[in-house]
């Protein structure tokens, strides 16, 4: 009888500890399961976040252009033609010398010559000819001329891959990246050396751009337009991108794609 | 049979304990505090059970010590997660937890001192739950966080777990069935504590090869 009651005061002790131990248990997955939930949430936040401020960069990087080429097209183009007209205008008033004919038509075929200039020029910025006529690498040869008559520094440019396999639009994108660095490297880096490779890794193609510039610190640069721009498109290229960099010891980035 | 395997079990299980002591204790100076506390656990542990190999190879009666067993293990366990977990909401748990428990088990001796040379139940619980509460939060806080201390933690929970199963139908076995039957419970416990030790040294094997944090 003893036995029996010590076997039920030790079977419902027992009992009672494990349902204990059970719940805490359940409590802790219970908690964990809002935690994790929590965090994806947050996650995504953030990445929705980033999402907008690429857009917002992209717009806001096609109203500079837009400027740019407002500004282009008044300053080289639309003020020389006002004074073309303004010109031959001057050409209806009656008795004019034939010195003053000469004089008037010269000035005409000066503007005009400069004008048409300018416009092949602007149109040449917008989109270079050689890149859609002759692809990419024709196009970054000619973009590496181009930076090199600034005498700031060299470039060496390398490629391993068969660059026509991209498409048109791969290869725009590429460009485009290329161009910025090329400008960032100019407008901030102090570089005296530039090297762009394309080549094949073990799994992937990658991209890899070097300066020797001045760098900056990598861990908490405020990304500027010209970075953010890069970003959205290594996005588009659904590529991935690396950038080592610190103060003196110049800049490189590896996009993998 | 059952006695033999146990035994050169036990021995592994000691081995191990003291394997992993070494480690902790190497450069202790040098390392974080809740390795410094944690090596303390370790060293204790270390120190009870060889009393307990001691006295028993003596023939003398060892159940006494599995009392300070628990206590200090709830004791460097509890002050252990406390230097670990960093929410203050967890903290203050363990500060009320701590002094709650150590009165109920005063109160608990007082009423019935004669418990003291014999094995508790309800020490065994009151003094393994908390711990089992201390485990998951830290599990808990490591969710979203670089693993510390995560494979010590797996493993104590499977050995709390496991171990409090054991002790608690220790008796129930004890009151139905014979001595060789209680030395299937020993051998099961036996077999947990190796798996244990191992977590522990697993653990301290990757934070030597990580670079353990000081």
């Amino acid at each position: 009888m003893e036995s029996e009651l010590e076997i039920i005061k030790v079977f419902t002790f027992t009992f009672f500890a494990f349902i204990a131990m059970a719940l805490v248990l359940i409590l802790f997955f219970y908690y964990s399961r809002k935690k994790i939930v929590a965090q994806q949430l947050e996650t995504k936040n953030l990445e929705i976040a980033h999402q907008k401020q690429m857009l917002q960069t992209v717009i806001q990087t096609q109203e500079t252009e837009r400027e740019r080429i407002a500004r282009d097209l008044h300053d080289g183009i639309s003020s020389k033609l006002n004074v073309v007209s303004l010109n031959s205008h001057l050409l209806k008033t009656p008795n004019l010398s034939v010195a003053e004919i000469e004089d008037i038509t010269n000035n005409i075929n000066d503007l005009t010559s400069k004008a048409l200039e300018n416009s092949r020029q602007i149109a040449h910025d917008l989109f270079p000819p050689v890149f859609d006529k002759f692809g990419l690498k024709a196009g970054i040869e000619e973009l590496i001329v181009e930076f090199k008559s600034t005498n700031k520094f060299e470039v060496s440019f390398s490629n391993e891959l068969n660059l026509d396999l991209l498409t048109k639009e791969q290869q725009l994108n590429f460009f485009r990246i290329i161009q910025e660095l090329l400008n960032n490297t100019l407008k901030y880096a102090q570089a005296k050396k530039v090297s762009i490779k394309f080549m094949r890794l073990s799994k992937f193609n990658a991209l890899i751009y070097k300066d020797d510039g001045i760098g900056f610190k990598n861990s908490n640069v405020k990304k500027g337009m010209g970075l953010t721009n890069i970003e959205s498109r290594v996005s588009f290229l659904k590529a991935n991108y690396l950038i080592k960099t610190s103060p003196n010891n110049g800049f490189e980035i590896n996009i993998t794609f | 049979m059952i006695k033999l395997v146990s035994e050169i079990f036990a021995d592994i299980g000691y081995l191990l304990l003291l394997i992993n002591c070494i480690l902790l204790g190497k450069n202790i100076l040098k390392k974080a505090k809740p390795y410094k506390v944690f090596f303390a656990y370790n060293l204790t542990m270390f120190i009870i059970q060889m009393t307990s190999k001691v006295l028993f190879t003596l023939k003398m009666n060892n159940l006494f010590l599995s009392h300070f067993y628990f206590v200090f293990q709830f004791l460097l366990l509890s002050y252990f997660y406390y230097v670990l977990l960093e929410v203050q909401f967890q903290r203050k748990i363990i500060r009320i937890a701590l002094p709650t428990t150590l009165l109920l088990l005063s109160i608990h001796y007082a009423i019935e001192p004669e418990l003291f040379f014999a094995f508790n139940l309800f020490e065994v619980f009151i003094s393994t739950l908390p711990i089992v509460v201390f485990a998951v939060f830290h599990l808990y806080n490591l969710l979203n966080k670089e693993h510390y201390f995560y494979y010590t933690t797996i493993g104590l929970l499977i050995y709390l777990y496991g171990s409090t199963f054991l002790f608690l139908s220790y008796d129930l076995i004890m009151i139905v069935g014979d001595k060789q039957t209680g030395k299937y419970t020993w051998f099961f416990n036996i077999c947990l504590y190796v798996v244990y030790q191992l977590f522990i040294l697993k653990d301290l094997l990757k934070q030597r090869k990580n670079g353990i944090r000081t």
